[in-house]
């Protein structure tokens, strides 16, 4: 036990001095047992106050150190350093908050409050007699990140980084980078089509392949998650159908014998896709025959179709999880699935993409249409399902209907609350009513109905700003649906322990400080991984968290938690409970030596536990403690409460 | 030569990018012209959609800025001149004389308690009142004391009663002049002048306020303690009415652009006051509720559902003042195709959010494209940051009006792109 204690009560000017008699309060520590000196001052935490710590370490050789003042949030880091600088391990100091807990609350019973505050102070004092000293751990940070996910989200965050000089493995499920931004037409505020915005970035890749700086796995599929903050290894596997050497002369397009229909045309099932990268085929597996005559036509012979899935084991310090949304796929909503003149937003995209279909028409004519209505909130703030608002859809309708508003003569959209909150969106809104495109607003009491009627589509809707029930012919209807979470989610949430939060998107650390941090240490997320959000917003969160996940590794090296649990083997009896309590993975059942008997208990990976104590408190055996929380400090504590 | 980076504004754009700089190794000035950093945010309540409390929130972080052995934080100070280029920024700042020595003040707080000067308080919107010696709020960081010389009648109580012997009235501004590889520019906003409105009434009657002056009113730190009045009679109210779009989305007498935040700020205030207040009638006038962020539909739905504000979708034509300062406004509800006149004890008007006066001095200074509402042109949109002057970035709203998350994302990317000129500057 501490028995040569440095015990300070602050004033705090007039916050604590004035409320509190605090030279009462240090005259009655300083009888207390074990105390060795005790001491009050205006102000503690400035040099003097200090300074007068410093010196009665040195001086009176103290084993424990107390400053009664205010929230251990503000100064307990100064008093730690002013410990640690003088000898003492910075576990040896204790803080009791006379400001927040006792003064400030209870300005108008002075005396009482003083009596309070010896209380706090003589349990606090307990509590470091009982306090043992607790080596920190230091641990090395690898200086390479994982990317997860090839969208503008994944390939900023690794661009960034690559630019740092930082080494950078980026993973993507499909065989091609650029995410759902490679498939848009134009998108606002620019009018700028996906693919051209992908350009810039995507053209700066080869030179970091090339030093060796930047690995990209394509077609990649996590196989399994091991290590930790510093220390990640994530198993991938992949599969290269198509080598290097392919230089799309085509001549395997021209022999695939399998038509596929894909966004209102046909492709075949060995495939390009304009302003790809790498500039290469593409073979779609789901479709393929492997009847092998592409294989046989291809000068360069780049074509494997038996390719084997290689297995690659990839380090990494830090992990940005960038796997953006996928598109909701509507249940017969809005006559969707019904009638073939019924499109999602991002068919329509590829209609006036000129990487796309480059025509807008009307899919059961193949005419121009006369009328394009929008519907907006397909899937998105629903009362059962997504009750979350996509955010992005309002104003990319604003910039379809504005360019088809050239093409067609009538533009309608249905919307429920107008919510083009992106920069130049407003204006792009008022643009819109400006050229006659004609709104309308309605609401989920009464949805619109979407049937046909003599080949043409037929819309009643009530429109709620008139009150009149309204009957509309159009042409094409485009349905502007959520963005909801990738299908492995669940996957990467569990192989990382990073969780979701109930929109399904992963969770940050703190939604309004802390987005780009989860609660995990060393993971990272950015862009609509997160939640949705736009172009601008995604590469915006995606370099900031680029930053999050280098300022590690440019310290190389991190003090991780000291406070963490530690097991009593002999008691244990591995039942496991606390393994799946833990919330961090740290946890695992192993066999171990106890004196010279061999048996299975519970382990703690303190590299990977953050001391929350979960696990203490599930443990039916109380075999489990928590460094600097012990029962025996604790309970020190309340008996000096109590007695 | 070691490569710096200058933050201009200390709000919390400017504090998280100059966090993130320094946890980088980069060496940061943290420039503010008050005597606190901290921003809005620090004026702020609680904050949507979490309800997490504005301070308890940001001050840990301010507190990490005043302790990181990177950032030099000038406070008082202003940027008088800036030349050069990417990667050598001659940068004048004039350091304002606070007439307290920063070496020797302990922040105890004596002085102010002595001061028989009383001023109103700006932090609290001049709702409140501060001494002329003073900080503008108790977590002010750095925490050292300035003095308003406009107010002080020199009395020098101050320097009687202070034991650390810091008030200096001899000091003296300073100018000082550095260089730096990288500046952002994290200015934040101004609000609207709702004047420009007179039949909203703010200005000439005593109930009509701002949505900022509210969250000092809600503010347990604020002017009532965290006790809603009306500061007319200090009367509990019992209608509320918040009124959005004053000045944004108006191309007319305001702005034409959407501000980004005021409908979910008057959610939360709303749903706050119905928290302290349990029979308090709530009513939001809106046109579009924009709860587009993580989290905010549910949060508009619960505080519709739950705690039963009331939205209405309509315009106020007028607000008009009765006896006893009691407000009567003139709505139309497109959704019941009514035109209404209905009483309320307070009326809260959300303003558009500007550009500070600030920012567009320096804008000016530095010749800066802006577009025609004043906020920083940008490069494009995956290059959100950077202005059209290389080397030179924005953070926060002084890009364009955002909300806190947004303003975080977007100030760790500018710091990434100034941490990127000082890689590139080196080779």
């Amino acid at each position: 036990m501490n028995s040569k204690l440095g015990v300070y009560i602050c004033h705090c000017g007039a916050n604590i001095g004035s409320v509190v008699d605090s030279k009462a309060v240090a005259e009655y520590i300083s009888k207390l047992r074990g105390v060795k000196i005790s001491r009050d001052f205006m102000y503690m935490c400035s040099d003097r106050g200090q300074n007068l710590i410093r010196d009665d370490i040195k001086n009176l050789k103290l084993d424990g150190v107390v400053v009664a003042s205010c929230s251990p949030r503000m100064h307990e880091p100064t008093f730690r350093r002013v410990c640690t600088e003088s000898g003492l391990n910075k576990y040896l100091f204790e803080m009791a908050n006379l400001r927040e807990h006792c003064s400030w609350v209870h300005s108008h019973e002075k005396a009482s409050a003083t009596e309070k505050a010896k209380l706090l102070v003589k349990m606090a004092v307990e509590r470091a007699k009982r306090l043992d000293s607790i080596p920190s751990t230091i641990i090395p940070i690898k200086k390479e990140a994982l990317v997860i996910g090839g969208g503008i989200s994944g390939l900023t965050s690794a661009t960034n980084l690559v630019k740092a000089g930082f080494k950078v493995r980026l993973i993507e499920k499909k065989p091609y980078l650029g995410g759902n931004v490679l498939k848009l037409g134009k998108t606002f505020p620019f009018g700028i089509e996906g693919p051209e915005i992908l350009e810039p970035i995507q053209a700066i890749l080869p030179k970091y392949i090339k030093n060796g700086l930047l690995e990209i796995y394509l077609g990649a599929e996590i196989e399994s998650v091991s290590g930790y903050f510093g220390n990640y290894q994530i198993k991938i596997s992949t599969a290269k159908y198509i080598k290097e050497e392919c230089d799309l002369c085509g001549k395997c397009i021209e022999v695939c014998p399998v038509k596929v229909q894909d966004e209102l045309s046909y492709r075949k099932a060995i495939y390009s896709i304009p302003k790809s990268f790498p500039k290469k085929m593409f073979i779609d597996k789901k479709n393929c025959n492997l009847c092998g005559k592409c294989e046989s036509i291809c000068p360069k012979n780049a074509i494997d179709l038996s390719a084997k899935k290689t297995i690659n084991t990839l380090d990494a310090g830090t992990i940005i999880i960038a796997t953006g949304f996928e598109d909701y796929i509507p249940k017969n909503e809005y006559g969707y699935g019904q009638s073939k003149d019924v499109i999602t937003l991002r068919l329509f995209h590829r209609m006036i993409s000129k990487y796309g279909l480059n025509k807008i028409f009307v899919p059961s004519t193949g005419k121009k249409p006369k009328t394009v209505i929008f519907i907006s909130c397909v899937g998105s703030r629903q009362e059962t399902g997504h009750e979350y608002c996509s955010r992005v859809c309002c104003s990319a309708i604003m910039e379809c209907a504005k360019y088809v508003k050239k093409y067609v003569e009538n533009v309608i959209i249905l919307y429920r609350d107008l919510r083009t909150v992106a920069r130049y969106q407003e204006e792009s809104y008022r643009t819109c009513r400006d050229i006659g495109i004609t709104f309308i607003k309605y609401s989920l009491d009464a949805p619109p109905k979407v049937s046909t009627k003599e080949g043409r589509l037929k819309i009643d809707v009530l429109d709620k700003l008139s009150g009149l029930q309204l009957e509309i012919n159009g042409d094409l209807v485009v349905l502007a649906t959520a963005m909801v979470a990738p299908k492995d989610t669940e996957k990467i949430s569990s192989l990382f322990h990073v969780s979701r939060s109930s929109d399904n998107f992963f969770l940050e650390l703190h939604p309004k400080l802390n987005p780009l941090l989860t609660p995990t240490e060393g993971i990272f997320i950015a862009g609509v991984a997160q939640s949705p959000k736009d172009i601008t917003d995604s590469v915006a969160q995606a370099s900031g968290a680029a930053i999050k996940a280098a300022i590690p590794m440019a310290k190389g090296e991190v003090e991780i938690e000291s406070i963490t649990g530690e097991v009593n083997a002999l008691n244990c009896s591995a039942c496991g409970i606390c393994k799946e309590i833990c919330p961090y993975g740290a946890i695992e059942l192993k066999e171990t030596m106890v004196g010279r008997m061999k048996k299975i208990s519970a382990q703690i990976v303190t590299a990977m536990c953050k001391g929350c104590g979960a696990c203490s408190a599930a443990c039916f055996s109380g075999c489990i403690s928590m460094k600097h929380f012990k029962d025996d400090q604790l309970l020190g504590m309340i008996n000096a409460c109590l007695r | 030569v070691e490569k710096k980076v200058l933050v201009i504004g200390a709000g919390i754009a400017g504090i998280q990018s100059a966090l993130d700089l320094a946890d980088m190794g980069i060496k940061v000035t943290l420039i503010e012209n008050t005597p606190t950093i901290g921003g809005h945010m620090a004026k702020l309540d609680k904050t949507f959609p979490t309800m997490d409390c504005s301070a308890c929130i940001l001050t840990p972080r301010m507190v990490d800025v005043g302790r990181h052995e990177n950032i030099q934080i000038l406070v008082n100070s202003e940027v008088v001149n800036i030349c050069g280029k990417k990667g050598d920024f001659k940068v004048k700042i004039k350091v304002n004389a606070r007439y307290v020595d920063e070496k020797k003040c302990t922040g105890c707080g004596t002085c102010a308690q002595k001061c028989p000067i009383e001023v109103p308080n700006e932090f609290d919107k001049d709702l409140g009142i501060r001494r002329a010696i003073y900080i503008p709020c108790p977590q002010t960081v750095p925490l050292i004391y300035t003095i308003d010389r406009d107010h002080c009648v020199e009395c020098k109580l101050c320097e009687r009663v202070c034991d650390a012997e810091a008030i200096n009235f001899d000091q003296n501004s300073v100018e000082i002049e550095e260089t730096f590889s990288s500046i952002i520019i994290a200015t934040g906003f101004g609000e609207f002048d709702i004047r420009k409105y007179p039949r909203l009434g703010y200005g000439r009657f005593k109930n009509v306020y701002t949505a900022l002056e509210l969250e000092r009113i809600l503010n347990a730190s604020g002017p009532t303690g965290g006790h809603i009045l009306r500061l007319s009679d200090g009367k509990i109210p019992k209608r509320v009415a918040f009124i959005q779009c004053v000045g944004s989305r108006d191309h007319r007498i305001g702005k034409p652009y959407c501000s980004r935040v005021c409908c979910m700020y008057a959610i939360k205030n709303a749903t706050l006051l119905k928290e302290h207040l349990s029979d308090i009638e709530v009513s939001v006038f809106y046109m579009d509720i924009r709860a587009f962020g993580k989290g905010f539909e549910e949060f508009y739905n619960s505080s519709a559902k739950r705690f039963k504000v009331k939205y209405i979708k309509g315009r106020v034509s007028e607000v008009r003042e009765v006896e006893n300062n009691d407000l009567i406004v003139r709505f139309e509800n497109i959704l019941e195709e009514k035109c209404i006149e209905e009483k309320f004890d307070m009326v809260i008007l959300c303003p558009a959010l500007v550009p500070s006066k600030q920012f567009l001095k320096i804008a000016e200074m530095i010749k800066l494209p802006l577009d025609e509402h004043g906020f920083v042109k940008i490069r494009g949109q995956a290059e959100q940051c950077s202005t059209l002057i290389d080397g030179i970035f924005v953070a926060g709203v002084a890009e364009s009006p955002k909300d806190i998350p947004d303003t975080v994302a977007q100030a760790s990317s500018a710091a990434m792109n100034a941490y990127l000129v000082l890689k590139e500057v080196e080779t």
